[in-house]
C-alpha cells in the first residue's frame, strides 16, 4: 500500500507538471503570439531597417534618438522535456524556435512603440542579442534589442 | 543629449570626435525574483522580474555613459553599443559604450 502511494507520487508530479506546461504553457505561447502579431500588423507602417545610414530620413522630424527593449521569457516544462528528449537523437529542437520567434517579436513591438511615442515613422540599426542571465536551473531567453528612431519623408 | 547607434545623426554633422565613453552596471538577481522565474518555468511565459532588471541595468549603464560623455563636454553618442556577460552566477554585467561627439545641426537635407 505505501509503495503505491510512493509510486503514484513519484509518477504523478512529474505527469502533472507535464501537464501543467501543455496547457499553461500552449495559453501562454498563443496568446503572447496573437498580442504580438496584432502590434506588429498595427505598426506595419514604420519603416524598420538595420541599414547604419538614415534611408529616406526627413530632417525636419525630431531628433534621432536611440530605442531600447529587452524580455526574459521561460519556456514551459514541457517543452523543456521534449528538448531534452530531442538531446538524445539530435536534430532541431522545435520547441525551442516558437520562443525565439516570439521573444524577437516582443522586443520589435517595444522598439515600435517606444518610437512611435517619439513621433518617429521609422527606425534604423536595428540589432537584436542575447543575454545570458539563466543560472542552469531556469532555462530563459533573454533578448536586448537596439535602434535609433527617426522621420523618415513619406 | 543625442544618442544614437547610427555612425552618424540624420539633419546633423559631426564637428568634433571626443573619444570612446563606457558605462557598465553588474546586477544581481534577488533570491525572491530566482524563486518565482524557477516557478514561470514550469509554466512558460515572461519572466517580468528578470525583464524588469535588464530594463534597470540597461538604463544605469545608459546614464553612466552619458554622464562620462557630458564631462567630455560632447552633445551626441553616435554608434552605442550594449554587451552583456555573465560574471559569475547570479548576476550579469551590461556593458554600454559609444563615441562621444559634438554635432552641429548641418541645415541641409539629411543623407
Amino acid at each position: 500500500m505505501n509503495t503505491a502511494i510512493i509510486i503514484a507520487i513519484y509518477l504523478g508530479i512529474p505527469f502533472g507538471l507535464l501537464l501543467l506546461g501543455y496547457t499553461a504553457g500552449r495559453i501562454n505561447d498563443r496568446a503572447h503570439t496573437k498580442k504580438l502579431l496584432a502590434q506588429l500588423a498595427e505598426m506595419d507602417d514604420i519603416l524598420v531597417t538595420q541599414l547604419k545610414t538614415f534611408p529616406n530620413a526627413d530632417s525636419s522630424g525630431p531628433t534621432p534618438q536611440l530605442v531600447c527593449g529587452e524580455v526574459v521569457i521561460a519556456n514551459d516544462y514541457l517543452k523543456m522535456f521534449l528538448a531534452s528528449l530531442k538531446n538524445i537523437f539530435g536534430g532541431e529542437v522545435t520547441s525551442f524556435i516558437s520562443l525565439m520567434a516570439r521573444a524577437r517579436n516582443d522586443v520589435l513591438v517595444q522598439l515600435l512603440v517606444a518610437a512611435r511615442d517619439l513621433d518617429c515613422n521609422a527606425i534604423c540599426n536595428v540589432r537584436f542579442m542575447t543575454a545570458d542571465i539563466s543560472s542552469g536551473t531556469a532555462p530563459s531567453v533573454a533578448l536586448i534589442a537596439t535602434g535609433t528612431a527617426y522621420r523618415a519623408a513619406k | 543629449m543625442i544618442v544614437t547607434n547610427t555612425e552618424t545623426v540624420a539633419g546633423y554633422e559631426i564637428t568634433e570626435l571626443l573619444g570612446l565613453v563606457q558605462g557598465n552596471t553588474v546586477r544581481a538577481k534577488n533570491v525572491g525574483r530566482d524563486i518565482m522565474a524557477g516557478l514561470k518555468n514550469l509554466a512558460g511565459g515572461e519572466l517580468k522580474g528578470y525583464t524588469e532588471l535588464l530594463t534597470e541595468s540597461r538604463q544605469e549603464a545608459l546614464t553612466r555613459m552619458i554622464a562620462q560623455a557630458e564631462q567630455l563636454g560632447a552633445n551626441a553618442i553616435v554608434n552605442v553599443r550594449f554587451t552583456t556577460s555573465s560574471v559569475t552566477s547570479g548576476a550579469s554585467e551590461l556593458y554600454a559604450y559609444g563615441t562621444a561627439v559634438k554635432v552641429s545641426n548641418s541645415g541641409s537635407e539629411a543623407v
